[in-house]
């Protein structure tokens, strides 16, 4: 089988996609699973959650972001519009480069919230690291707002992911 | 049942809203589409150029 550049652009999407899935379906799971069942849970049973659960959940998060964006912008290098993507498509007359290109940027946006906010917000909530008993909350409350934000963007992200292939 | 929160709801009512607000805005970012027409007499002047 030749391995040419058209199939190995193909497995760099299909790395791109399936650590993206891990991605955003551990970003769903956090938001419209873990999140809002946290307060029905008797006090007794959280460590379970907080303590293993989570830590493991955030694990497989943060690095399937950090490798979604690699492949991804991999795959746009090597399908040779990542220029155009990245700056919107401007002036291009093609909305496929503007449309991809706002859910790159905003994939690339979500990706700095997990690992430059919403991680190191996370080991304080969930005492991975030594922290004032009061910072607790805070930084759960930020981390949560951060997941949230994510999760709005996510939907306007695959938008643009999809579009692209069915222009 | 699990029942979806209010602050999901609007999350993701949010998250459409800014969907259709990309689509709407994407045309006026990307510009005019070049036609194959403009295309081809570009190329006709380009080839004829001279004559």
């Amino acid at each position: 089988m030749d391995l040419d550049i058209g199939s190995y652009a193909f497995y760099i999407r299909w790395f791109h996609v399936l650590s993206g899935v891990m991605w955003i379906g551990l970003l769903w799971y956090f938001n419209f699973v873990q999140v809002p069942a946290m307060p029905g849970i008797p006090d007794e049973q959280k460590p379970a959650v907080g303590k293993h659960i989570a830590p493991k959940a955030l694990f497989w998060f943060r690095w399937g972001a950090a490798f979604t964006i690699l492949f991804g912008l991999w795959l746009a290098a090597l399908n040779g519009y990542l220029h155009e993507v990245l700056t919107l498509g401007v002036g291009t007359g093609q909305i496929r480069y503007t449309l991809l290109g706002f859910g790159m940027w905003f994939g690339i946006i979500m990706a700095f919230n997990v690992w430059f906010i919403i991680w190191p917000k996370q080991k304080i909530a969930l005492g991975l690291v030594d922290a004032d008993a009061a910072e607790k909350p805070k930084a759960a409350a930020t981390a949560k707002m951060f997941s949230r934000i994510n999760t709005l963007l996510s939907i306007p992200m695959f938008f643009g992911m999809v579009s692209f292939q069915n222009y | 049942m699990s029942k979806i929160t209010d602050s999901l709801r609007m999350t993701v009512i949010a998250g459409i809203v800014l969907t259709v607000v990309m689509v709407l805005v994407a045309p006026m970012i990307a510009g005019e589409p070049e036609s194959l027409g403009d295309k081809a007499r570009e190329q006709i002047n380009e080839l004829t150029r001279g004559e």
